[in-house]
Protein backbone atom coordinates (compact mmCIF):
# COMPACT_ATOMS: atom_id res chain seq x y z
CA UNK A 1 0.00 0.00 0.00
CA UNK A 2 1.02 3.28 -1.03
CA UNK A 3 2.53 5.61 2.20
CA UNK A 4 0.39 9.35 1.31
CA UNK A 5 1.84 12.11 2.96
CA UNK A 6 0.42 13.55 5.82
CA UNK A 7 -1.24 17.33 6.01
CA UNK A 8 2.09 18.78 7.98
CA UNK A 9 4.26 17.28 4.92
CA UNK A 10 2.54 18.25 2.39
CA UNK A 11 2.39 22.03 4.10
CA UNK A 12 5.76 21.69 4.89
CA UNK A 13 7.24 20.31 0.77
CA UNK A 14 4.65 22.95 -0.41
CA UNK A 15 6.67 26.02 1.45
CA UNK A 16 9.84 24.35 0.78
CA UNK A 17 9.61 24.47 -2.99
CA UNK A 18 12.68 26.04 -4.39
CA UNK A 19 12.47 28.98 -7.17
CA UNK A 20 13.15 26.76 -10.29
CA UNK A 21 9.96 24.63 -9.20
CA UNK A 22 7.79 27.46 -8.49
CA UNK A 23 8.58 29.03 -12.21
CA UNK A 24 7.96 25.89 -13.78
CA UNK A 25 4.23 26.04 -11.79
CA UNK A 26 3.58 29.34 -12.72
CA UNK A 27 4.58 28.56 -16.54
CA UNK A 28 2.39 25.48 -16.39
CA UNK A 29 -0.82 27.38 -14.86
CA UNK A 30 -0.20 30.28 -17.32
CA UNK A 31 0.05 28.25 -20.35
CA UNK A 32 -3.41 26.48 -19.52
CA UNK A 33 -4.22 30.21 -20.10
CA UNK A 34 -4.21 28.89 -23.64
CA UNK A 35 -7.38 26.72 -22.56
CA UNK A 36 -9.38 28.34 -20.31
CA UNK A 37 -10.62 31.76 -19.71
CA UNK A 38 -8.42 33.44 -16.74
CA UNK A 39 -10.91 33.20 -14.14
CA UNK A 40 -10.82 29.72 -14.52
CA UNK A 41 -6.41 29.80 -14.92
CA UNK A 42 -6.96 31.85 -11.41
CA UNK A 43 -8.87 29.58 -9.66
CA UNK A 44 -7.00 26.53 -11.42
CA UNK A 45 -3.80 27.58 -8.96
CA UNK A 46 -6.09 28.31 -5.68
CA UNK A 47 -8.17 25.09 -6.19
CA UNK A 48 -5.43 22.99 -6.60
CA UNK A 49 -3.32 24.52 -4.01
CA UNK A 50 -6.59 24.15 -1.50
CA UNK A 51 -7.43 20.34 -2.65
CA UNK A 52 -3.72 19.28 -1.98
CA UNK A 53 -3.72 20.87 1.23
CA UNK A 54 -6.98 19.63 2.65
CA UNK A 55 -6.17 15.91 1.66
CA UNK A 56 -8.90 15.49 -0.91
CA UNK A 57 -5.69 14.90 -3.17
CA UNK A 58 -3.89 12.45 -1.35
CA UNK A 59 -0.15 12.78 -2.04
CA UNK A 60 1.47 9.43 -2.08
CA UNK A 61 5.41 9.81 -0.96
CA UNK A 62 6.95 8.00 -3.89
CA UNK A 63 5.41 10.61 -6.57
CA UNK A 64 7.48 13.78 -6.88
CA UNK A 65 5.73 16.59 -5.43
CA UNK A 66 5.83 18.76 -8.30
CA UNK A 67 4.68 16.21 -10.62
CA UNK A 68 1.73 15.29 -8.17
CA UNK A 69 1.05 19.37 -8.39
CA UNK A 70 0.87 18.84 -11.95
CA UNK A 71 -1.21 15.77 -12.22
CA UNK A 72 -3.52 17.24 -9.44
CA UNK A 73 -3.98 20.39 -11.74
CA UNK A 74 -4.59 18.31 -15.34
CA UNK A 75 -7.51 16.63 -13.19
CA UNK A 76 -8.94 19.72 -11.98
CA UNK A 77 -8.48 21.35 -15.45
CA UNK A 78 -10.36 18.64 -17.35
CA UNK A 79 -13.16 19.35 -14.77
CA UNK A 80 -13.47 23.14 -15.39
CA UNK A 81 -13.32 22.12 -19.23
CA UNK A 82 -16.44 19.48 -18.65
CA UNK A 83 -18.11 22.77 -17.06
CA UNK A 84 -17.66 24.70 -19.28
CA UNK A 85 -18.60 22.78 -22.02
CA UNK A 86 -21.79 21.71 -20.28
CA UNK A 87 -22.61 25.79 -19.63
CA UNK A 88 -22.53 26.57 -23.48
CA UNK A 89 -25.31 25.56 -25.04
CA UNK A 90 -24.54 22.57 -28.05
CA UNK A 91 -25.54 25.12 -30.74
CA UNK A 92 -23.00 27.83 -29.81
CA UNK A 93 -20.14 24.68 -30.30
CA UNK A 94 -21.49 23.79 -33.72
CA UNK A 95 -23.93 20.69 -32.63
CA UNK A 96 -28.04 21.03 -32.63
CA UNK A 97 -27.82 17.44 -31.26
CA UNK A 98 -28.36 17.07 -27.63
CA UNK A 99 -26.76 13.74 -27.40
CA UNK A 100 -23.51 14.02 -25.17
CA UNK A 101 -21.72 11.41 -27.10
CA UNK A 102 -22.02 12.70 -30.38
CA UNK A 103 -21.85 16.32 -29.34
CA UNK A 104 -18.20 15.22 -27.92
CA UNK A 105 -17.60 13.35 -31.39
CA UNK A 106 -18.16 16.51 -32.95
CA UNK A 107 -15.59 18.81 -30.45
CA UNK A 108 -12.99 16.26 -31.29
CA UNK A 109 -13.49 15.97 -35.27
CA UNK A 110 -14.25 19.89 -35.89
CA UNK A 111 -12.20 21.47 -33.41
CA UNK A 112 -10.95 24.46 -35.52
CA UNK A 113 -14.20 25.08 -37.08
CA UNK A 114 -14.71 28.77 -37.32
CA UNK A 115 -12.42 29.42 -33.95
CA UNK A 116 -15.37 31.11 -31.96
CA UNK A 117 -16.92 30.38 -29.57
CA UNK A 118 -14.56 27.31 -29.82
CA UNK A 119 -12.17 28.56 -27.08
CA UNK A 120 -15.26 27.58 -24.77
CA UNK A 121 -14.29 23.88 -25.07
CA UNK A 122 -10.29 24.57 -26.25
CA UNK A 123 -9.41 22.43 -23.44
CA UNK A 124 -11.55 19.16 -23.79
CA UNK A 125 -10.27 19.37 -27.45
CA UNK A 126 -6.19 19.99 -26.40
CA UNK A 127 -4.98 16.42 -27.36
CA UNK A 128 -6.42 16.66 -30.93
CA UNK A 129 -5.03 20.04 -31.05
CA UNK A 130 -1.79 18.45 -30.15
CA UNK A 131 -2.02 15.84 -32.44
CA UNK A 132 -2.75 18.30 -35.15
CA UNK A 133 0.20 20.56 -34.58
CA UNK A 134 2.63 18.00 -34.02
CA UNK A 135 1.26 15.31 -36.81
CA UNK A 136 4.34 15.30 -39.03
CA UNK A 137 6.57 14.94 -35.93
CA UNK A 138 7.16 11.74 -35.33
CA UNK A 139 9.60 12.20 -32.55
CA UNK A 140 7.13 13.90 -30.41
CA UNK A 141 4.19 12.15 -31.52
CA UNK A 142 5.95 9.32 -29.79
CA UNK A 143 6.91 11.23 -26.85
CA UNK A 144 2.82 11.68 -26.67
CA UNK A 145 2.03 8.24 -27.56
CA UNK A 146 4.25 6.73 -25.20
CA UNK A 147 2.59 8.91 -22.31
CA UNK A 148 -1.45 8.30 -23.57
CA UNK A 149 -0.41 4.56 -23.31
CA UNK A 150 1.53 5.00 -19.83
CA UNK A 151 5.04 4.24 -20.91
CA UNK A 152 7.89 5.52 -19.03
CA UNK A 153 10.66 7.53 -20.76
CA UNK A 154 12.76 4.88 -21.25
CA UNK A 155 9.94 2.13 -22.51
CA UNK A 156 8.66 5.06 -25.22
CA UNK A 157 12.46 5.24 -26.33
CA UNK A 158 12.75 1.53 -26.72
CA UNK A 159 9.58 1.16 -28.28
CA UNK A 160 9.98 3.82 -30.70
CA UNK A 161 13.94 3.59 -31.19
CA UNK A 162 14.96 7.21 -29.88
CA UNK A 163 18.24 8.00 -28.50
CA UNK A 164 18.18 10.18 -25.71
CA UNK A 165 18.91 13.19 -27.25
CA UNK A 166 16.29 12.50 -29.86
CA UNK A 167 13.77 12.31 -27.02
CA UNK A 168 15.12 15.18 -25.20
CA UNK A 169 15.00 17.25 -28.32
CA UNK A 170 11.12 16.12 -28.95
CA UNK A 171 10.27 17.31 -25.57
CA UNK A 172 11.55 20.73 -25.79
CA UNK A 173 9.79 21.05 -29.25
CA UNK A 174 6.25 19.74 -27.67
CA UNK A 175 5.90 22.27 -24.70
CA UNK A 176 7.71 24.95 -26.51
CA UNK A 177 4.83 24.37 -28.93
CA UNK A 178 1.98 24.36 -26.50
CA UNK A 179 3.20 27.33 -24.43
CA UNK A 180 3.25 29.00 -27.93
CA UNK A 181 0.78 27.97 -29.75
CA UNK A 182 -2.54 29.78 -31.34
CA UNK A 183 -4.41 27.19 -32.76
CA UNK A 184 -7.87 28.42 -33.46
CA UNK A 185 -9.71 28.83 -30.07
CA UNK A 186 -6.69 28.97 -27.91
CA UNK A 187 -5.92 32.29 -26.43
CA UNK B 1 -16.62 4.63 -22.78
CA UNK B 2 -15.79 7.80 -24.99
CA UNK B 3 -15.46 10.11 -22.18
CA UNK B 4 -13.44 8.12 -20.34
CA UNK B 5 -11.03 7.66 -23.42
CA UNK B 6 -11.48 11.35 -24.13
CA UNK B 7 -9.86 12.09 -20.27
CA UNK B 8 -7.27 9.44 -21.10
CA UNK B 9 -5.88 11.37 -23.80
CA UNK B 10 -6.47 14.42 -22.16
CA UNK B 11 -4.36 13.27 -19.19
CA UNK B 12 -1.83 11.89 -21.57
CA UNK B 13 -0.98 14.66 -23.68
CA UNK B 14 -0.97 16.97 -21.38
CA UNK B 15 1.40 14.70 -19.28
CA UNK B 16 3.75 14.06 -21.68
CA UNK B 17 3.77 18.34 -21.52
CA UNK B 18 4.41 18.55 -17.77
CA UNK B 19 7.12 15.93 -18.17
CA UNK B 20 8.39 17.95 -20.89
CA UNK B 21 8.81 21.14 -18.95
CA UNK B 22 9.79 19.57 -15.77
CA UNK B 23 12.99 18.16 -17.62
CA UNK B 24 13.47 21.98 -18.96
CA UNK B 25 16.22 23.52 -17.62
CA UNK B 26 15.61 26.88 -15.95
CA UNK B 27 16.43 29.05 -18.73
CA UNK B 28 13.99 27.41 -20.91
CA UNK B 29 11.40 27.56 -18.06
CA UNK B 30 12.64 31.55 -18.08
CA UNK B 31 12.25 31.56 -21.73
CA UNK B 32 8.55 30.18 -22.26
CA UNK B 33 7.89 32.72 -19.20
CA UNK B 34 9.12 35.42 -21.16
CA UNK B 35 6.79 34.16 -24.37
CA UNK B 36 3.85 34.57 -22.05
CA UNK B 37 4.74 38.36 -21.09
CA UNK B 38 5.66 36.58 -17.63
CA UNK B 39 8.87 38.44 -15.80
CA UNK B 40 10.85 35.27 -15.16
CA UNK B 41 12.19 37.21 -12.13
CA UNK B 42 8.87 37.65 -9.95
CA UNK B 43 6.69 34.49 -11.50
CA UNK B 44 8.54 32.42 -8.27
CA UNK B 45 7.60 35.55 -5.67
CA UNK B 46 4.24 35.45 -6.98
CA UNK B 47 3.22 31.49 -6.56
CA UNK B 48 4.82 31.22 -3.50
CA UNK B 49 2.94 34.18 -2.04
CA UNK B 50 -0.21 32.04 -3.35
CA UNK B 51 0.95 29.04 -1.59
CA UNK B 52 1.77 30.75 2.10
CA UNK B 53 -1.84 32.45 1.39
CA UNK B 54 -3.53 28.68 0.74
CA UNK B 55 -1.53 26.92 3.95
CA UNK B 56 -2.73 30.13 6.36
CA UNK B 57 -6.66 29.68 4.64
CA UNK B 58 -5.90 26.02 5.37
CA UNK B 59 -5.18 26.97 8.88
CA UNK B 60 -8.15 29.23 9.62
CA UNK B 61 -10.55 26.73 8.04
CA UNK B 62 -8.74 23.98 10.66
CA UNK B 63 -9.14 26.53 13.52
CA UNK B 64 -13.11 27.37 12.55
CA UNK B 65 -13.53 23.80 12.39
CA UNK B 66 -12.04 22.58 16.33
CA UNK B 67 -13.93 25.90 17.49
CA UNK B 68 -16.88 24.52 16.07
CA UNK B 69 -16.15 21.22 17.21
CA UNK B 70 -15.58 22.37 20.71
CA UNK B 71 -18.79 24.17 21.21
CA UNK B 72 -20.99 21.65 19.95
CA UNK B 73 -18.88 19.17 22.45
CA UNK B 74 -19.73 21.74 25.08
CA UNK B 75 -23.02 21.33 25.02
CA UNK B 76 -23.16 17.64 26.27
CA UNK B 77 -20.17 18.43 28.90
CA UNK B 78 -20.16 19.96 32.50
CA UNK B 79 -17.29 22.32 32.44
CA UNK B 80 -15.72 22.32 35.74
CA UNK B 81 -14.44 25.37 37.51
CA UNK B 82 -15.14 29.15 36.92
CA UNK B 83 -14.82 30.99 33.73
CA UNK B 84 -11.79 33.43 33.91
CA UNK B 85 -12.18 37.32 32.87
CA UNK B 86 -11.24 37.77 29.22
CA UNK B 87 -7.87 38.95 29.38
CA UNK B 88 -6.34 36.14 31.85
CA UNK B 89 -8.02 33.88 29.38
CA UNK B 90 -6.18 35.61 26.29
CA UNK B 91 -2.51 36.13 28.44
CA UNK B 92 -3.31 32.32 29.08
CA UNK B 93 -3.85 31.18 25.31
CA UNK B 94 -0.74 33.15 24.83
CA UNK B 95 1.16 31.31 27.15
CA UNK B 96 0.06 27.82 25.74
CA UNK B 97 0.11 28.59 22.22
CA UNK B 98 3.75 29.27 22.69
CA UNK B 99 4.28 25.72 24.12
CA UNK B 100 6.31 22.94 22.62
CA UNK B 101 4.15 20.68 20.84
CA UNK B 102 1.32 22.88 20.16
CA UNK B 103 0.08 22.10 16.41
CA UNK B 104 1.19 24.84 14.01
CA UNK B 105 -2.06 25.10 13.03
CA UNK B 106 -3.08 26.32 16.07
CA UNK B 107 -0.02 28.12 16.50
CA UNK B 108 -0.26 30.23 14.23
CA UNK B 109 -3.54 32.08 16.00
CA UNK B 110 -2.60 34.36 18.06
CA UNK B 111 -5.90 35.21 19.38
CA UNK B 112 -6.17 38.45 19.19
CA UNK B 113 -9.06 38.38 16.51
CA UNK B 114 -10.76 35.59 18.38
CA UNK B 115 -14.29 36.25 20.36
CA UNK B 116 -13.85 35.50 24.09
CA UNK B 117 -15.97 32.33 23.57
CA UNK B 118 -13.37 31.09 21.12
CA UNK B 119 -10.61 31.38 23.27
CA UNK B 120 -12.37 29.64 25.98
CA UNK B 121 -12.98 26.79 23.77
CA UNK B 122 -9.71 26.83 22.00
CA UNK B 123 -7.98 26.86 25.58
CA UNK B 124 -10.29 23.75 26.10
CA UNK B 125 -9.74 22.32 23.16
CA UNK B 126 -5.51 22.61 23.85
CA UNK B 127 -6.51 20.78 27.11
CA UNK B 128 -8.45 18.15 25.36
CA UNK B 129 -5.07 17.13 23.66
CA UNK B 130 -3.17 17.51 26.72
CA UNK B 131 -1.58 20.77 27.09
CA UNK B 132 -2.34 22.98 29.88
CA UNK B 133 -0.28 25.21 32.53
CA UNK B 134 0.03 22.16 34.52
CA UNK B 135 2.16 20.15 32.34
CA UNK B 136 5.74 20.78 31.77
CA UNK B 137 7.05 21.99 28.71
Amino acid sequence: MKEIATEDEVRAALLALGDDALEVLTLRAASYGRLLPPEDVDDLVGETLRRVLDGCRKWPKDVPLMAFLLQSMRSIAWEYGKRNRREIPDSRIGNANDDEEETESFIEAQPAAGGNPADAVALLRFAADVERMFGDDDDVMAVIIGRVEGLSAAETRERFEMTPQAFGAAQKRLWRGVVAGKLDGWR
Amino acid sequence: MKADDDQKRFDGTMAAVDEAMLAATRAEIAEGLRALGIDPASAASGIRTRIEAAVRDRGKRLMQAAVEQVRRDREFKVVAGGRSDAGDSRAKLARLLARPGVPTTLAARDGRSMSDADIESLIQDLAELGITEDEQP
